[in-house]
């Protein structure tokens, strides 16, 4: 080996990733700078090979390399202890192999969420995920930070729907943990270590996921209520039913003009889902099983003596981004 | 970087006697088992075929013995083998030569359920059923269902990522342990996951879960509890041929529906599960189909009027409903017995655990079939047909010459099989002693030898569980890369097996 690249200059490294990258490499630019890091270079690898080939050079040079999705989560972690080396993820962009009667998918790191959602969608189904900022997350970076959403309720995160990953290593070696079939004990959970690592432990490559039929409806409740209190018990007594919601959060504080709300999703059949009559009722029940001071009195839309009032509400804007989804 | 290996800090001689005053000062008189007839119990695990008889048996009734134990069996450079109820198929608790055997049977208590956060806090030896027992007053119940599940332990299922019938819609025992309290090979104590879901930092209670006990002794683990269906309905679907019932599933599952469990056996299945516990399967049938679907009323109600429909195009010559709760569980149990069954049709088995992407169920079950004829063995088939988990049971007789022999070829050759149609090895058994051959059709020298890192940084002296999952470990202190021979491997010390 000769001189160090790190040590003669950015161009002299940049000069050495050309080759092993197809010439995709530039000079980073302000927007490249991650947690005020700014690298020395920007490579964007086409194929797992290139990738495998810059790390093993880094490898050699003692560079420090960070690996970048859609760059949505950059924030999480601490920030880099230096960055020589960043590595674009974004030519990946390739789904691998979609089986849809199996309900599997390998996708490329660098694919983003919408356009694998959208291939999907085609067959009825979808990576049962629902992170923030969909168009520009990419699979490996959803993987990298655990990304999930609302949905987690039901589907779970990304560990749960995770079932391949194909890595390469910081010292170039490419490695597979895990399969393409839903059910699989072989040899130690490498696509769940690779989950929320922040790519610490190497550059994912592809990944392997389960998928679920898109329901064929989706409703969204909210109720609001002058605090949070009531709302968060609210919670605690739908999970404990055997209403089966997919997502149920609580946003907005008291600060804000409609006050502390609740957002609670249901899917399934269209006839299922006819909240007006059905789960009204039904939800007045579970109301009415509460054991706090004021549940003998409480109701949808009224309230008790010292008991706040729950009531209808509108769904904030984020909740319509799932496919196929008909908030009310 | 230092080489730590059993090879290397086993050199003199064990003083067993005296590693056996030393536990009994752990664990205590009851806590210890030395004599030779009753170390014979813990020769094997369900994997009958393989023993080992252990050195020494111990039975720590808290988190500390446990400490002691392997703090111990460090400082004595003896390995040591993690052990739950020992309903394991792959071999995963079988001892190794030399070894103690930490026994979990003792530590059997709940020590937490908090319902409307829907966890439960349970000891290594409390048996899998216990945990719905002791919920299902309120409403809930413990989603994984291995078969085994009245004997089989939490630990267990936690070393082996244990499934079972209803994880098709609900998961695995990972997608339910929320945290774990580990005894680490050398004996520190660490806590990893926590109450609640995505603690900070690597998933190393994912990592942990399916380790099949390389990584540490679990001794306290935090479960996931699931609320019990508002309806359930099961339905047993009759059909000529196997092909026929693998077709309904993939109509099912094409169909959008996600059953709670979809389970298909064949003609010789049916035969030994009617034979054991008289289920009431159709016994002429070629193959049976039990889908059970779950949820909300008016969604199961529709669910199963699609089911039907599916399963009568797909040539079904049979549909029945459970009518209840208790014809529900007959109809389970004749799937439940299905491997113990074997036995009523044949004197000896083997039971395998393929996976396949479950479209291509039909075409692996006839190379399976044409298989069998090539080695003139009867093949019993059981499956979770909804994921592709394959169950075939290889039917031998072990007085008739080389007969065993074949059975585990044949075995052997329905893995690769799976491999071939890009399915895995083992989809809820483990792979401990008996699949360990096998990892290499399923995975390369690099993601072996990366999956070896994980284990060295838990394990890096591989006295605990050793031998087991993967056929050549890695001594933790080479370079990766290109295999070269170990200093002590050079110098006669060591040797890989």
């Amino acid at each position: 080996m000769g001189v160090s690249v790190r040590a003669a200059s950015p161009e002299a490294l940049r000069d050495a990733l050309g080759p092993l990258v197809g010439g995709r490499v530039r000079a980073a630019a302000e927007g490249d700078s991650v947690a005020g890091v700014r690298p020395a270079a920007v490579a964007e690898p086409g194929d797992e090979a290139a990738v495998a080939a810059v790390l093993a050079l880094a490898d050699r040079e003692g560079l420090k390399v960070l690996p970048r999705g859609g760059g949505t989560q950059l924030g999480l972690g601490h920030p880099p202890a230096g960055g020589d080396i960043l590595l674009d993820l974004g030519r990946l962009g390739a789904v691998v192999e979609y089986a849809p009667g199996d309900l599997t998918v390998t996708a490329q790191a660098g694919l983003r969420l919408t356009d694998l959602q959208a291939a999907l969608a085609k067959e009825g189904q979808w990576l049962a995920l629902d992170p923030a900022l969909p168009l520009a997350a990419t699979i490996g970076g959803i993987v990298a930070t655990n990304a999930s959403g609302p949905r987690r309720l039901r589907y779970g995160g990304v560990r749960d729907q995770i079932i391949g990953v194909r890595v390469a290593r910081p010292d170039g070696t490419i490695a597979r943990g895990g399969g393409k079939v839903v059910k699989n004990v072989a040899g130690f959970d490498l696509p769940k270590l690779f989950t929320g690592a922040l790519g610490t432990l190497g550059v994912i490559i592809d990944a392997t996921f389960r998928l679920y039929p898109i329901p064929a409806a989706s409703r969204t409740v909210v109720l609001t209520a002058p605090e949070p209190a009531p709302l968060c018990d609210l919670t605690l007594r739908i999970i404990g039913s055997t209403l089966i919601a997919s997502a149920i959060d609580v946003y907005g504080d008291t600060t804000s003009s409609e006050g502390p709300r609740l957002a609670v999703r249901f899917e399934g059949r269209r006839r299922r889902l006819r909240i007006r009559r059905g789960a009204w009722s039904r939800w007045r029940v579970i109301l009415a099983q509460g054991r706090g001071p004021c549940a003998a009195k409480r109701r949808i839309g009224s309230s008790g003596a010292g008991c706040p009032s729950i009531r209808p509400g509108r769904p904030s804007p984020g909740w319509s981004a799932a496919p196929r989804s008909s908030c009310c | 970087m230092t080489v730590t290996d059993p090879a290397e800090t086993a050199a003199p001689p064990v003083d067993y006697a005296q590693l056996a005053r030393e536990l009994e000062a752990v664990v205590g008189p009851q806590g210890l088992i030395a004599r030779p007839e009753q170390l014979r119990v813990y020769e094997a695990d369900g994997l009958v075929a393989y023993r080992q008889t252990p050195a020494l048996v111990t039975l720590p009734a808290t988190t500390e013995e446990v400490q002691g134990v392997v703090r111990l069996c460090h400082r004595y450079g003896v390995p040591y083998v993690p052990r739950g109820s020992g309903t394991g198929l792959s071999g995963g608790a079988m001892p190794v030569a030399g070894s103690v055997v930490i026994g979990l049977s003792r530590m059997q208590r709940i020590l937490d359920v908090d319902i409307p956060n829907q966890r439960v806090v349970v000891q290594p030896g409390v048996l899998n059923l216990w945990v719905t027992q002791r919920v299902a007053p309120h409403g809930y119940y413990y989603a994984p269902d291995p078969s085994s599940q009245q004997v089989c332990s939490i630990g267990g299922n936690v070393a082996e990522n244990s499934g079972g019938a209803h994880c098709l819609k609900y998961g695995f025992t990972v997608n339910h342990v929320l945290g774990l309290r580990v005894v680490l090979p050398g004996g520190d104590v660490v806590d990893l996951g926590g109450p609640t879901l995505d603690s900070p930092g690597y998933d190393l209670t994912g990592i942990f879960v399916g380790s099949e006990g390389l990584l540490g002794v679990c001794t306290e683990i935090t479960l996931r509890i699931v609320r019990k269906a508002e309806a359930v309905e099961l339905l047993l679907a009759a059909f000529p041929t196997i092909d026929g019932a693998g077709e309904a599933v993939s109509g099912i599952i094409g169909a959008g529906i996600v059953p709670a469990a979809a389970e298909i056996m064949d003609a010789l299945a049916i035969e030994a599960a009617e034979a054991a516990v008289h289920a009431g399967y159709p016994p002429d049938a070629g193959a049976i189909l039990l889908v059970e679907l779950d949820g909300h009323p008016t969604e199961v109600a529709a669910q199963y009027a699609r089911v039907e429909a599916l399963c009568r195009r797909a040539g079904a010559t049979e549909l029945r409903k459970a009518r209840d709760a208790e014809e529900r569980l007959l109809m389970w149990k004749g799937r439940k017995a299905a491997f113990a069954a074997a036995g009523r049709i044949s004197p000896n088995y083997i039971v395998q655990d393929g996976v396949i992407p479950r479209t291509l169920l039909p075409q692996v079950l006839r190379d399976i079939a044409a298989l069998g004829a090539d080695y003139g063995l009867r093949v019993a088939n059981v499956f979770h047909a909804g994921d592709g988990n394959l169950h075939p049971l290889v039917l031998y007789d072990d007085r008739n010459e080389g007969e065993e022999h074949r059975a585990e070829e044949l075995a052997g050759e329905i893995l690769k099989i799976c491999v071939g149609y890009g399915g895995s090895i083992t989809g809820e058994h483990g792979v401990g002693m008996e699949k360990r051959g096998y990892m290499p059709v399923m995975f390369s020298e690099a993601d072996m030898e990366t999956h070896q890192m994980i284990r060295c940084a838990f394990n890096p002296g591989n006295l605990c569980n050793p031998g087991k999952v993967y056929p050549t470990p890695r001594l933790c202190g080479e370079v990766p890369g290109k295999y070269r021979p170990h200093p002590l491997e050079l110098a006669g010390v060591a040797d890989r097996f």
